[in-house]
């Protein structure tokens, strides 16, 4: 018996349950994070129900409306994109990729992953309450947010807040371990530009999320005041329902530039890690090394640093002093320059690559399109002067469904399909995958490039119907029947999805340790699945950096992280 | 290694580079603890700015300035104060005793450091309860509700390095690094304490100024 084996866990429920193993808990956190992710995408169909056939589901009231927004908006932002980017794949890979046996802290680890599960539990107990989950827009922005008159701004909100709450305290737990296993848990050899760009981005995530997500603590605390004890940090004086509340002197703009202090870094909390994924997708399946190791890992850094210098491109519209929309207009375009170096890198590493079109690369390739459609819009956006007639309409909608919705989740149904084969012993079944991807991504565009038009046709974003409208055309009604009957049709496509993991797991294709022939550690594990300690009896040591693929001179075309011997020459 | 020369490597041209052996618990742990103390001060930062920010509003009311204010006399909190210094003394006396390999001077040392902490958390719950004897409820004023949240996130962060303190204590004999490391998080609480009790209790002309270097002035 090796020493990994005697100290692994021995019961069901240690191995399973109270795991303290990040493969394991990797796995917790990702399918809790896809459950919940499925509540969100009914919810966004419910929504397309009631835009697309306005007044044809009688279950489907304003309020019921908003709270579909509300909910659909905060489960995918940060139940969903945020749980399964660091704590799915950021447990699952970085201590792979780095070489390590486990993350530094296992039983923190463990309990991060019960506090999300609570934060979730909270949060979906919000649906069950008098008045329901709140409807305030994933803003929540105050004073609605916690007055009547607005859906659930009783147990609804409250219920929000408190969940927020906890899932901050997980994300802490979870990103001390990210960070620390990062800094000090990196095998022999492993240097910081020895890692692969997956890592980074990760890495680069979880310091943006442990900085700005007390910010939206500060917020959710100081409005749960304000709800519960009736402080005054939020709120002004204010007449509700003809009668005057306790409230007095608040700052509604203050929550604000709190909520966005968050709130942007938080798009970059996603974007990262999506950026570092498809780094190493593009490279492993284009054969080739990535196209500016240095300078990907230097925009990772840079895009890192300005997003918390950009929060108020968010709040044009709130009568700000000129001088700051300057000053942030100039920030918001600046950021798109690392960006913008990124996009080529990837485009110049396919450049003459050795392209294999593997379900893993086509939803890169994917990706690419998308980010790349949905940046463009940003540097719109980013203008006051563009901003404030789009600020309120449906080109706003999408925008940020291309770069932060249909983007990261592209990237994330592309990692699944790379990193099963590893996480299971099985492969995805390859034609399913190619109907998912080819349906998700023409889908996806059909429901979201038309919005562009409604944007610039001026119609309103968050409306619940668009009766007496004279200016809203007859045709956009027309095109949003279009846009919903394309959304139930991406939603069902999503079934072929789920199908496709459970078929697979048991009757997929045996796929070895190292199907797809990559270079980085975590496909050089003794066993795969890997084992308990990933390693046996010792962990390997890093000779090279992540990208030796189609080196003159040898005979295959990859040189794994741990073969020793020079690297190329 | 510098960070500037870590990050302009070039990887791709290099021979081996082996690293030092994997680095030990006390290292990853004092690691984690930094990345922590950044997390923290990150939250009470924004607090801070929230704080400057609401003070600049007309209906703002210092809490110190004259009789009948709510922290006008401050007794109890310099005598929790005094708790906390000497909290965080013992717990640099027990780190310093581990050093010289004295196992009964840090045990002394970290008890008595966790007995007076315990001693500053039920002197702010005292005052909490003399605050609101007075009258002085949580939504009296802005800054009184400010009072409450900001020693109420930090009797939170303290009770959080209690049950660190547990662990340290019941670990002494086998391992003695955490002395040191929970002595770092005590001293590192003191100093967030005297910040947050000067900025509670300033003048509104200090507020202006600081919120006007910061431009958060209206």
């Amino acid at each position: 018996m090796t020493a990994q084996e005697h100290h692994s866990p021995q019961s069901f429920w240690t191995k399973y349950i109270w795991s303290q193993d990040h493969k394991v808990i990797a796995i917790q956190y990702s399918l809790t994070a896809i459950f919940v992710g499925l509540i969100a995408l009914v919810l966004s169909t419910l929504m397309r129900l009631q835009l697309g056939f306005p007044g044809s589901f009688d279950f489907i009231d304003a309020s019921a409306y908003y709270q579909y927004v509300t909910m659909h908006g905060m489960i995918m932002v940060v139940y969903l994109l945020t749980a399964i980017f660091l704590g799915g794949f950021g447990n699952y890979l970085i201590p792979l990729m780095v070489g390590a046996r486990d993350m530094v802290f296992p039983f923190v680890n463990m309990l991060s992953y019960w506090f999300y599960l609570l934060a979730v539990v909270v949060l979906l107990a919000s649906f069950f309450v008098t008045g329901g989950p709140t409807g305030a827009g994933w803003t929540l922005y105050p004073p609605q947010a916690i007055l009547p008159g607005t859906p659930g701004s009783d147990g609804g909100i409250i219920l929000m807040l408190i969940s927020l709450g906890i899932f901050i305290i997980a994300a802490t737990m979870g990103g001390l371990n990210y960070v620390t296993t990062v800094l000090q848990a990196r095998t022999r050899g492993m240097t910081l530009m020895r890692m692969p760009l997956t890592i980074w981005g990760i890495f680069m995530a979880t310091i943006l999320a442990l900085l700005a997500f007390p910010a939206l603590f500060v917020s959710a605390i100081m409005m749960l005041f304000d709800k519960l004890l009736s402080t005054s940090f939020f709120m002004p004086a204010i007449l509700s329902m003809g009668e005057q509340l306790g409230h007095e002197g608040g700052s509604p703009i203050l929550f604000q530039h709190l909520f966005w202090f968050f709130g942007h870094p938080e798009v970059y909390i996603v974007a990262l890690p999506a950026f570092g994924i498809v780094s190493d997708l593009i490279s492993v399946h284009a054969r080739k090394n990535i196209f500016g190791y240095r300078m990907m890992v230097w925009a990772i850094v840079v895009i890192g640093v300005l997003s918390f210098v950009v929060w108020a491109h968010h709040m044009y519209v709130s009568g700000m002093n000129p001088y700051f929309g300057y000053f942030f207009a100039t920030t918001t375009l600046i950021i798109a320059v690392p960006t913008a170096i990124k996009v080529y890198n990837w485009v110049l590493t396919l450049w003459q690559g050795n392209i294999r079109m593997t379900v893993p690369m086509l939803f890169a390739l994917g990706f690419v399109s998308t980010f790349t459609i949905g940046g463009l819009t940003g540097l719109f956006l980013g203008n006051v002067v563009v901003d404030l007639p789009l600020s309120d309409t449906y080109f706003v909608v999408a925008h940020f469904h291309m770069v932060m919705g249909v983007s990261p989740v592209l990237v994330i149904f592309g990692a699944i399909y790379h990193w099963y084969p590893k996480m299971t012993g099985k492969m995805l079944h390859d034609g399913l995958g190619k109907f998912h991807f080819w349906t998700t991504f023409i889908g996806t565009y059909t429901i979201f490039f038309p919005m562009h038009y409604l944007g610039v046709l001026g119609v309103p974003r968050r409306y619940y119907a668009y009766e007496n409208y004279d200016f809203i055309p007859e045709s956009a009604k027309d095109l949003n029947a279009f846009i919903t009957i394309a959304a139930i049709f991406v939603a069902l496509a999503q079934l072929v999805f789920l199908f496709n993991l459970a078929w697979s797991y048991f009757k997929g294709r045996a796929a070895g340790s190292n199907p797809w022939q990559a270079t980085t550690l975590e496909w050089q594990t003794e066993t795969t699945p890997p084992g308990h300690g990933n390693w046996g009896e010792s962990i390997p040591e890093c000779h090279r950096w992540a990208y030796d693929y189609s080196v003159p001179g040898y005979e295959q075309d990859y040189l794994p992280q741990n073969q020793p011997g020079e690297a190329n020459a | 290694m510098s960070l500037f020369h870590s990050l302009t490597e070039k990887p791709w041209l290099q021979g081996n580079v082996v690293l030092p052996e994997q680095k030990s618990p006390e290292r990853v742990r004092r690691s984690a603890l930094k990345v922590l103390l950044s997390v923290i001060s990150v939250l009470f930062l924004l607090f801070f700015v929230a704080f400057l920010m609401r003070s600049q509003y007309p209906d703002w009311r210092p809490l110190a300035e004259e009789p009948g204010q709510p922290l006008y006399y401050q007794g109890q909190l310099w005598l929790n104060t005094l708790y906390l210094v000497l909290s965080s003394f013992c717990f640099h006396w027990a780190s310093v005793a581990v050093k010289r390999n004295s196992l009964k001077a840090s045990q002394v040392g970290i008890l008595v450091g966790g007995l007076f902490a315990a001693a500053f958390i039920g002197g702010q719950l005292i005052f909490w309860q003399q605050l609101q004897e007075q009258g002085f409820f949580v939504n009296h004023s802005p800054a009184l509700s400010f009072f409450y949240l900001f020693t109420g996130l930090h009797i939170a962060h303290l009770v959080g390095g209690i049950i660190a303190w547990t662990m340290a204590l019941f670990s002494l004999r086998t391992d003695q690094s955490r002395v040191a490391l929970c002595a770092t998080y005590w001293h590192y609480l003191l100093v967030l304490w005297g910040v947050l009790f000067a900025l509670l209790v300033s003048k509104p002309e200090t507020y202006d100024a600081i919120a006007a270097f910061c431009g958060l002035g209206q």
